[in-house]
């Protein structure tokens, strides 16, 4: 007796454990299979918390609830509909301009399960957006201590209470020097003393000459390397229209130089990037890591599109995004970097030094007369990829000819 | 000691003459800006340059550039600098009727020399070839990914916006990209389809060829 009551207990326990489990199991695996469906159908397209190429698909389950048949047609052929000119269908052709592909290959299920995805991933959302809302202000960011303007009070201060402790110190050896005085009855010290002392000092040969030498020739050290950099920009690193990161683009993401300065293989000049190039990514990423919405917005406000809507804005006047420029040879001198990157075969990183870790863009090289023919004298030439037993260089072939580069 | 006053007041004004430095990342002073800064209009010359010429703005358009758009309906004189070949315009409009009819009325301007890679037979020589293999590492890895199943950096760096949305060319589920004619490949490329963007200022027609030559490969794999 006591034996089967203790089985069925057992059974009763494994049971309802099987039941529960297997329920939320099912649900998960319908979310889960939608999440498939939803990766290799949808997602080039649409996603479910914004619009992209297609409408946004969080909250459809409401907007067609008792309208499911139209939506699963709609799913599987959206082409047919709008052919057949189903009212609905031929609205919203017109209002995103481009056709669904058809998925005649999608069947009922799996509909099914990318709805019940979407609707899941749709909750998630809007509970995160809501969590977010409150705590997601105020990420302090580390700014550079030299920015600050607190660092320049204290600086000053510091010197302030440094000056204060000097003047302090003067006033006391004075007064010990009196007090002293006073005592052995001679002559009470006064301020014509003081300035006679100084002054024999100022007189004193030694001192001067050590002082002149010192400045003449710290000066005239100065004075050379000065006049030798004139005309020199090298560490030019000028502030940016947009604060966009070499270092974040082309070292985290591995996007290649070429990618924006297409023109490095085909033109006189590298290239700067129009904004259509950022848009090929800029359309969906809207947030920076480091900046936020604010250098990307600049982009949208150049170009003329609507982060929101993820359009274009029709009619709208485009300005420039006005880059300064960093690298400037002299008029009377010629450069050619399609010459260069595809008959030298030279990397951008041997004249631009390593932009990909660069935060912000600087003139690496000295772009000097000197740094050219130095390159020219040294680099071997690869000759049509054989080797070069040789070591032929450009000097060689004739590379150091004034009218190589002045014509 | 009767010229202790010059003495003194020399090196006071030797010492402030040497001790203004240029702040780090500042522009060095030029020997004659006239010969750095250009007089005939360069593309990317700063227009709003007072160092070069005076107040004068250094430009004759309106707007302020010297690369100027081009007007419309201009065509190349040639693809590129080092291309023969005339420069050949593009009729399909960018709409629905224009996608499809480039999957039929578009075709290769390069022909099968019997040259495989790892394999698989490709429609073009070996040249074109490895040429189109460094295209699609500059234009097209860093999202369709290494291996073509729209892995790249983009995508795998966490980035919540690409996620899952680049189509795979080894795949024919879905939207994947495995039957897709090279016609419609032109088209896109030229255009931009979907969230892609056109390369049509990146890449010259030829150019897009050879790009698509290589990216049969991996639908072909």
């Amino acid at each position: 007796m006591l034996r089967s009551a203790h089985f069925l207990k057992i059974f009763i326990l494994t049971f309802s454990l099987m039941l529960s489990w297997g329920g939320s199991s099912l649900i998960a695996q319908d979310a889960a299979a939608g999440q498939k469906v939803f990766r290799s159908y949808c997602a080039a397209c649409h996603k479910i918390d914004r619009a992209m190429t297609g409408p946004q698909l969080g909250g459809i389950n409401e907007k067609y609830a008792g309208d499911e048949e139209w939506l699963y047609s709609w799913i599987r052929n959206a082409p047919e509909l709008i052919n057949a000119g189903d009212p609905k269908a031929v609205a919203l052709f017109e209002e995103w301009g481009t056709m669904m592909q058809a998925n005649p290959t999608m069947t009922d299920a799996d509909i099914d399960n990318v709805l019940a995805y979407i609707q899941q991933e749709w909750v998630a959302s809007q509970t995160a957006t809501a969590d977010g809302g409150a705590t997601g202000a105020g990420g302090g960011d580390q700014a550079n201590p030299l920015d600050q303007p607190q660092f320049y009070y204290a600086l000053f201060a510091l010197v302030a209470v440094l000056l204060l402790i000097t003047l302090l110190l003067l006033v006391i050896t004075a007064t010990l020097v009196s007090a002293v005085r006073a005592k052995e009855e001679q002559e009470p010290l006064r301020l014509s003393e003081i300035q006679k002392r100084t002054w024999s000092l100022l007189k004193n040969r030694f001192v001067i000459t050590a002082i002149s030498l010192i400045v003449l020739v710290g000066g005239l050290t100065k004075w050379v390397e000065w006049s030798r950099g004139i005309s020199i920009h090298q560490g030019y690193m000028p502030e940016q229209p947009i604060k966009y990161s070499h270092k974040l683009h082309a070292g985290e993401y591995g996007i290649e130089c070429e990618y924006c300065h297409s023109g490095v293989t085909k033109s006189k000049n590298a290239w700067i990037p129009s904004t259509n190039v950022c848009m090929n990514c800029h359309k969906l990423i809207q947030e920076g890591p480091k900046y936020g919405k604010e250098e990307i917005q600049k982009i949208y406000d150049a170009i003329g599109f609507d982060p929101a809507k993820g359009q274009y804005i029709e009619g709208y006047e485009q300005k420039a995004v006005e880059w300064v420029r960093i690298h400037n040879l002299p008029d009377h001198a010629y450069f050619n970097h399609a010459q260069h990157v595809v008959v030298g075969g030279l990397e951008c990183q041997t004249c631009h030094g390593e932009v990909q870790e660069m935060e912000v863009v600087y003139q690496y090289s000295t772009l000097s007369m000197g740094w050219c023919i130095n390159c020219h004298r040294e680099e071997k030439v690869k000759t049509l990829g054989k080797e070069n037993p040789e070591g032929l260089t450009v000097e060689d072939m004739g590379g150091l000819d004034c009218a190589r580069c002045h014509y | 000691m009767r010229y202790i006053h010059t003495i003194w007041i020399s090196i006071a004004l030797i010492s402030l003459a040497t001790s203004c430095a240029y702040q780090d990342g500042d522009r060095n002073i030029e020997y004659s800006p006239n010969m750095y800064h250009s007089i005939p209009l360069e593309p990317y010359s700063q227009v709003k340059d007072d160092w070069a010429q005076g107040a004068e703005p250094q430009t004759i358009f309106k707007n302020g550039l010297n690369a100027q758009n081009a007007p419309e309906g201009t065509l190349p004189r040639t693809e590129g600098w080092y291309e023969k070949e005339a420069y050949q315009p593009y009729h399909l409009e960018n709409d629905t009727a224009g996608y499809r009819i480039s999957a039929e009325g578009l075709k290769s301007p390069f022909e099968s020399v019997g040259y495989e890679y790892n394999g698989v037979a490709v429609d073009c020589s070996a040249e074109t070839f490895q040429r189109g293999k460094r295209l699609y590492e500059v234009y097209c890895q860093v999202c369709h990914g290494a291996s073509g199943q729209g892995n790249g950096n983009l995508t795998s760096k966490g980035n919540k916006p690409f996620d899952g949305i680049v189509p795979d060319y080894t795949s024919d589920v879905g939207t994947g990209l495995k039957n897709l004619p090279a016609g419609k490949m032109f088209h896109s490329i030229t255009y931009g389809k979907g969230q892609m963007g056109s390369y049509a200022s990146q890449m010259t027609p030829q150019q897009r060829w050879e790009v698509i030559s290589y990216i049969q490969y991996f639908q072909r794999k």
